[in-house]
């Protein structure tokens, strides 16, 4: 797919000076993008590195200039804090249960509300449409205290279903937007193939497009995951300790009287790991989706 | 591009992470939510109202009797501390030792930054929660809390343990325990005594010939003297945000400045005394750390090693300063000494005061087992127990206890400290207030205004903050 | 046709009435808070009614926190502008570069670490570079030390904390945009190059006459879901600089969490809240037609 274009191109039907010139360009360039990449590894490799690093050195080498602190023996000390002095494993279990239910609740309503808004011309469906996708947009900040009150009321404060619900409307726009232009993407010809074989409308999700759209139904899941995941500001106000999730307990590392950064470190590994093994299987429509499917395979 | 498979494999694992979240999502909600405000306590539906309470359900002296443990299983309470060993791990560990001698009582501890404890605290107090039993509290919110009918005077709960009282009277000074008696009520009862120090490195200051400065300026000489950077500061302390207010403070009060007065509530920030702290300040950041603005609290204590003096309130010096293996391997070169506080004429001794208290929600369900915890911790039998798990006590006798002088030094100067300590404000327009200070002093460090452009316009603010609150007529 | 309308909005109704319930009732409030004077610490005082007063003060004075709304964005604008330009500019030209040459290969062994900035919340970046950017034991002045560099006060030297914010943006989202950009590149037919090739155009005339118009679209979208996150701005400040030192690296959203929940003045807080909403919508509005690009064909009905 990564067509050496400039390389095809030159030989194609250009006099031979100017092919010894491109060529030599062309050498250039590559090696001009090799080092670039290379250097683009550096400058992403080598934060997330020295953080891993960290994560298993000894206390007492953490906060020292980085010359003195290269020589050391591993130690999983700051993992065994993790659990057991920071109870890491809570906010980790939370964060999996509230992104998890904030997924499904997702692709329920999510593919719903998108078919409904690509299959009809719904009066007034631009305007709803760009309503949902302004939902995304909300300062978090406007509405902690609303939120608040409203949850104090109802009793949701630190209750699993409170930071369901409260994801759910902060990842859902995302979701309906990524999710409707995957269904504008598929050819009309299925919609009246599907027509014509007698389906009504509710058979052409089941039968036609849940099973086509499953590879952006887990992209879309995939990013409602991380987006709840990764929200900060909500879960810091409407969370307890019950409830905590993971970017909430990260701020509780910094502390009163020091912060403790190998326990940070190990809980940044601990935490990016299993995101990352996901995202890595996905990363093609990763990308796709998180241009709101303008780029297309 | 991407293989069928591995879409399929990753699919797989999304699923199942989504089902395992639904499972739990679904089963959760009714397995851990709190008390939900429309349930409210019908047990004791006079416990709002304390001073409507008859004298005779009042908590008798000995504990463990009074609670009927057959009292419709556990009764659970939420006490929200900060995160540190100070506070966190001294809370956990009075509230295991109490769960422990109660069977029907289970106390459970939430730690927070302190910024986001506030913050946290602060949403409960406006939307009138009861989301917190018991409330670690800086005394500077008490006044705040207690008119927004957050904090339940003890009141009545005081004058049922006339004995323990008087006891806990005797032992704490008056300055420290009358923080938490707002308009006539006691609202909460001091657990943590504190005030600012010096923590300086003996071997710098010995080697370099210098000694203990005991006023500022004599400070400042130090600060140049021992000044050796990279290696070695003059000093380190918080020049940022509203800590930075702390340590102007520190001067500000030693010079007789007064944030406003106490009875016109007039503000006396761009005072003489004020313009002296802000300058000293700036001249003695010139020997700090460049960091040093950008330092939030812990910082200071990461790097008392590495300066010739620091001036701060105490960290956990029997906690976190000496579990940091860096500053650990300088504990017995590291030494306590008092902030100058003596003023110009050598008469007066002021302090600025620290400390923390614990405040009961006027919401709770159960009022008593809150007091009582209260009182289990700081009761005198129970501080060799808080200060082995790195607390911080205000009693007095037992910050002199050798006991636990074993185990944190610095107790010794804290409890000289104390005698001289003067309370910042207790109105709520206190937090604004040192906000307001730490702010405009920034400005100054920055070299964004002048220091006294700096402090008129705290001062106008503060006053304006003041006046919109009703408690000063506009001019 | 009236039939399909009905089912169609059943359809759309269990989001729509999810997002109106718990969209809605937060932000009505949150617009009637900000014509309200509201101090958390002293609700004694009450709620009162204060007209635009809000409005006047955060944009006109100098309110509690220090730094005004116009201040205030001027320094968001900055971190704004700064990093929309780095991304985007390094990204389209590490594009273009690696989709030209072999190095593209070399690419694909590693594209994944390259998501990872992204995978990470952006509240545990920011503390992660609290960590590397600290002068005296962090990595990255280590690094700079290395070659020659004296060491930097990232982020406590006021005229350098913007840069440090910026960095920390870009080096979070380039691989975002490049990594689009580059997809982006791949879309176009190779017909396109081929037939410029015959008539002889070289490699700059290709890249601006193909490549660049075909990546407009894209260029509008990543400008406003990175534009958006920009002024929202908090997680990062939050836990990389707390606005500081001072207030030089206050964006609009800090201050509004400041104003509300350090300063307790939460109607003003709000007031600061909704006027980033309204700049939020009219970015939105300006930039809406990239995302709702030409895709005039609606299916059935």
């Amino acid at each position: 797919m990564e067509a050496d274009v400039l390389g095809r191109r030159a030989a194609v039907g250009v006099p031979g000076v100017r092919k010894r010139r491109v060529a030599f360009w062309r050498r250039l360039l590559t090696v001009f993008a090799y080092v670039i990449v290379l250097f683009l590894f550096g400058i992403y490799i080598l934060p997330l590195l020295w953080i891993v690093l960290t994560s298993i050195k000894p206390q007492e080498l953490i906060i020292v200039h980085p010359s003195e602190a290269l020589a050391f023996v591993p130690t999983l000390d700051h993992y065994v804090r993790l659990v057991t002095e920071w109870h890491f494993l809570t906010p980790l279990l939370n964060s999996f249960i509230v992104s998890g239910a904030t997924t499904v609740l997702n692709l329920i309503l999510g593919v719903l509300a998108s078919f409904a808004l690509v299959r009809y011309r719904l009066r007034g469906g631009d305007f709803v449409s760009l309503w949902i996708l302004s939902q995304r947009f909300m300062p978090a900040v406007a509405i902690l205290l609303p939120l608040y009150i409203f949850y104090n009321t109802f009793g949701l404060i630190d209750t699993y279903l409170g930071m369901v619900l409260v994801n759910t409307v902060a990842t859902l726009p995302f979701s309906i937007w990524m999710l409707r232009g995957f269904f504008q993407d598929l050819p009309k010809e299925l919609y009246d193939q599907a027509e014509v074989d007698g389906c009504d409308d509710i058979g052409i999700l089941r039968h036609v497009i849940l099973p086509i759209g499953r590879a952006a139904m887990g992209v879309t899941a995939v990013f409602a995951f991380l987006f709840s995941f990764n929200e900060l500001m909500i879960p810091l106000v409407i969370s307890r300790t019950s409830t905590e999730t993971v970017p909430v307990a990260f701020s509780g590392f910094k502390m009163q009287f020091q912060t403790d950064w190998g326990a940070a470190a190990a809980a940044t590994v601990v935490t990016v790991l299993p995101l990352f093994i996901v995202v890595a299987l996905l990363q093609e429509n990763i990308i796709r989706g998180l241009s709101m499917g303008a780029v297309k395979e | 591009m991407l293989s069928k498979g591995s879409l399929k494999l990753a699919f797989l694992a999304v699923l199942v992470i989504v089902l395992i979240g639904l499972v739990a999502g679904c089963a959760a909600p009714t397995a851990a939510p709190p008390p939900p405000a429309a349930t409210q306590p019908p047990a004791q539906p006079a416990a709002t109202q304390p001073p409507a309470q008859p004298a005779a359900t009042q908590p008798p002296a000995q504990p463990a009797a009074t609670q009927p443990p057959a009292q419709a299983g556990v009764k659970t309470l939420k006490i929200i501390t900060l995160t540190g060993p100070r506070y966190e791990m001294a809370t956990t560990a009075m509230a295991n030792a109490y769960n422990k001698a109660h069977s029907d009582v289970k106390i459970q501890v939430e730690a927070f930054p302190q910024e986001d404890q506030i913050a946290k605290v602060g949403m409960d107090v406006a939307a009138k929660g009861n989301a917190y039993d018991l409330i670690w509290i800086d005394y500077k919110f008490i006044g705040g809390y207690a008119d927004a009918g957050y904090l339940l005077p003890m009141d009545d709960y005081l004058k049922a343990n006339a004995d323990w009282w008087k006891d806990l009277q005797g032992d704490v000074y008056p300055q420290v325990l009358n923080m938490y008696s707002y308009k006539d009520h006691w609202y909460g009862l001091p657990n943590d005594g504190n005030t600012e120090l010096f923590y300086y490195r003996k071997d710098v200051l010995d080697a370099a010939g210098v000694k203990l400065p005991t006023t500022w300026d004599e400070t400042l000489a130090a600060a140049q003297k021992l000044n050796n950077p990279p290696k070695m500061y003059g000093l380190c302390g918080n020049f940022a945000r509203y800590w930075a207010t702390d340590f102007w403070l520190s001067m500000f009060f030693s010079k007789g400045g007064v944030i406003w007065d106490p009875k016109t509530y007039e503000p006396g920030i761009d005072s003489a005394a004020g313009k002296y702290s802000a300058d000293m300040m700036v001249k003695l950041l010139q020997y700090a750390p460049k960091e040093a603005l950008q330092w939030e609290e812990g910082d200071v204590y990461s790097n008392m090693g590495s300066a010739g003096i620091c001036a701060m309130a105490p960290a956990q010096w029997g906690g976190a300063v000496l579990t940091n293996p860096t500053l650990a391997k300088l504990a017995d070169k590291i030494a306590v000494g008092r902030v100058p506080a003596i003023d110009a004429e050598g008469k007066q001794l002021i302090l600025p005061m620290g400390g923390f208290g614990l405040g009961i929600n006027a919401k709770t369900k159960y009022p008593d087992v809150a007091f009582d915890f209260i009182k289990y911790w700081l009761s005198r039998e129970n501080q060799q127990y808080l200060v082995q798990n790195t607390g911080q006590p205000a009693r007095n006798s037992a910050l002199t206890d050798p006991v636990n002088l074993k185990i944190a030094p610095y107790f010794a100067a804290e409890s000289e400290n104390l005698k001289f300590a003067v309370p910042r404000p207790v109105v709520a327009e206190y937090a604004s207030a040192e906000q307001i200070i730490g702010n405009e002093l920034d400005n100054v460090f920055l070299g964004k205004k002048t220091t006294d452009q700096a402090l008129k316009d705290a001062n106008s603010q503060v006053r304006d903050v003041l006046v919109k609150s009703g408690k000063l007529v506009a001019k | 046709m009236h039939h399909n309308q009905i089912r169609g909005w059943t359809l759309l109704s269990p989001a729509l009435i999810f997002l109106l319930a718990l969209g809605i009732f937060p932000l009505v409030y949150a617009i009637w808070l900000s014509f309200h004077s509201l101090n958390l610490l002293d609700p004694s005082r009450g709620t009162r009614a204060v007209g635009f007063e809000n409005f006047s003060t955060i944009l006109f004075k100098t309110p509690l926190i220090g730094i005004s709304f116009p201040e205030s964005l001027q320094i968001t604008l900055i971190i704004l502008v700064g990093s929309l330009c780095l991304e985007l500019a390094i990204g389209l030209i590490l594009a273009i570069l690696v989709s030209r040459t072999s190095a593209s290969v070399l690419l694909r062994m590693f594209r994944s670490s390259l998501m990872v900035p992204m995978l990470i919340a952006p509240a545990i970046v920011g503390m992660m570079f609290r960590f590397l950017f600290e002068p005296s034991f962090g990595l990255i002045d280590f690094v700079l030390g290395l070659v020659g560099v004296a060491p930097i006060y990232w982020i406590s030297d006021p005229n350098v904390v913007l840069y440090a914010v910026i960095l920390v943006g870009v080096w979070e989202w380039l691989p975002f945009s490049f990594l689009v950009f580059l997809a982006g590149i791949h879309a176009i037919p190779p017909e396109q190059f081929e037939a410029a090739a015959v008539d002889g155009a070289g490699f700059f005339e290709q890249i601006r006459y193909i490549t660049l118009p075909w990546l407009r679209n894209l260029a509008g979208i990543l400008i406003l879901i990175r534009g958006v996150d920009l002024i929202r701005n908090f997680d990062v400040i939050f836990t990389l600089t707390y606005g500081g030192p001072g207030r030089s690296s206050a964006s609009l959203g800090f201050s509004a969490y400041l104003t509300s929940f350090k300063f307790f003045e939460v109607g003003q807080g709000t007031a600061y809240a909704v006027l980033i909403l309204i700049l939020i919508n009219i970015l939105v509005l300006i930039f809406a037609r990239y995302l709702v690009p030409a895709r005039e064909e609606t299916y059935g009905g």
